[in-house]
């Protein structure tokens, strides 16, 4: 072995392929996507990019706005189907002035990949309403416990995030965060930055052979991604297995969440001053997630404790500057929801009609419609 | 010697593509993904 020719081929060969990173898109991403799945996302082991979600948006034929849903899994459409997924219905009712796109994620959060995807359409002066949801006491989430957390620092250092002095802070010193989970993420999306193996990579997991081997991939390792469809169950499926799980526990679950205490609230209001940019507030409507009233009616008492939570969470968002903060589940039945938390096609539908006016009059309000 | 050089250079590209593999590999989660609801 000759060490000059061999470091040669070492040194062409990453600055190759890195090259081959910086310039590929993610095109049949793009084209086929509808939102998020277990099969496409970190529970596969697919670790989506900034620059995915960049092609994702560009493949779109401009809008006169772009809204971009973010958050958990109730957004995210967990308990209805890929065709009956409610924000279909919501691009339905807003009509062809309007691009709706799905960034919510299951335990996903609003500072993940949605606010990365408004911020980089704030930056790049395009015209964006970002819709997200909170539940009673938290908005933001903690990156220390994200699933996601990759997306934050992928997009802060393709310089799509917006300045925002205190998260540019943590972000800058997160190589030295005391949690390994962070600090890990932060070194790896650092040295991509550089050489691009998440683009690459993805790129050729998704399209030509599986490069995931984990638990949910034991009956499916090496078949590319794409070929991976979205699980979400039929709306008769839903509707015959919902509520059969274990009682007890959802109520334990259900009082535990309507007693919780102010001081939730209150820490998790100064991550989202931490976190969120006054500019991304300011184009953000709040959607704060209920629970299904099949646990609260057998529960006295828990359903007001919750909606009396839900409205001060309400109060205090929009003290914080965010645009507008709604509850549009207040009025749901039991039948408006898939489980505990999740809404069925129904739930979706009425979700989306509750939204649809809301949104257009902040486009109007914001300039979008001039 | 040509031949020796030629091999060697083959295997550091070998070796990069490895590398680079790795790295993405190594950028995925290492705790399976627990479903969560705040």
């Amino acid at each position: 072995m000759k060490p000059i020719p061999f470091f040669l081929g070492l040194v062409i060969g990453l600055f190759s392929l890195s090259i081959v990173g910086w310039s590929i898109q993610n095109t049949p991403l793009a084209q086929s996507f509808v939102r998020f799945h277990t099969y496409n996302n970190a529970e596969a082991g697919f670790l989506t990019t900034a620059a995915e979600l960049a092609t994702i948006i560009d493949q779109q034929p401009p809008p006169r706005a772009y809204i971009i849903v973010g958050g958990s899994s109730v957004l995210n459409g967990v308990g209805q189907s890929r065709d009956l997924v409610w924000t279909r219905r919501l691009q339905n009712l807003l009509g062809k002035d309007f691009v709706v796109l799905n960034f919510a994620n299951r335990a996903g959060g609003p500072i993940d990949f949605g606010s990365v995807a408004a911020e980089m359409l704030l930056r790049q002066h395009r015209p964006v309403i970002y819709v997200a949801d909170a539940n009673e006491t938290v908005y933001a989430n903690n990156p220390r416990t994200s699933f996601y957390r990759h997306m934050l620092f992928d997009g802060w250092l393709r310089s799509y995030l917006l300045p925002w002095p205190p998260r540019d802070a943590y972000l800058r010193w997160a190589a030295f965060d005391g949690a390994e989970g962070v600090r890990n993420v932060a070194l790896g999306e650092w040295l991509n930055s550089f050489l691009r193996f998440n683009e690459l990579w993805n790129y050729i997991t998704f399209n030509f052979v599986g490069l995931q081997w984990n638990n949910m991939m034991t009956a499916k390792s090496f078949s590319p991604f794409r070929r991976r469809s979205d699980p979400g169950a039929s709306p008769e499926v839903s509707r015959t297995t919902r509520y059969t799980g274990n009682n007890d526990a959802e109520l334990a679950t259900v009082a535990s969440q309507a007693g919780r205490p102010i001081e939730r609230m209150i820490a998790s209001a100064s991550l989202t001053e931490q976190f969120v940019p006054l500019q991304l507030r300011s184009i953000t409507l709040v959607v704060v997630d209920l629970l299904s009233p099949y646990y609260l009616d057998l529960l006295p008492g828990s359903r007001e404790a919750l909606l009396a939570r839900a409205t001060e969470q309400q109060t205090a968002m929009q003290k914080m500057g965010f645009n507008k903060v709604m509850i549009p589940a207040k009025d749901f039945t039991a039948d408006d929801y898939a489980d505990r938390v999740h809404l069925s096609v129904e739930g979706g539908d009425k979700m989306a009609a509750a939204l649809a006016p809301v949104v257009r009059q902040m486009a109007s309000d914001l300039g979008y419609l001039r | 010697m040509t031949l020796r050089r030629a091999f060697s250079f083959w295997a550091g590209l070998a070796v990069a593509v490895v590398f680079h593999y790795a790295l993405y590999r190594i950028a995925q989660p290492v705790t399976p993904f627990i479903y969560v609801v705040f």
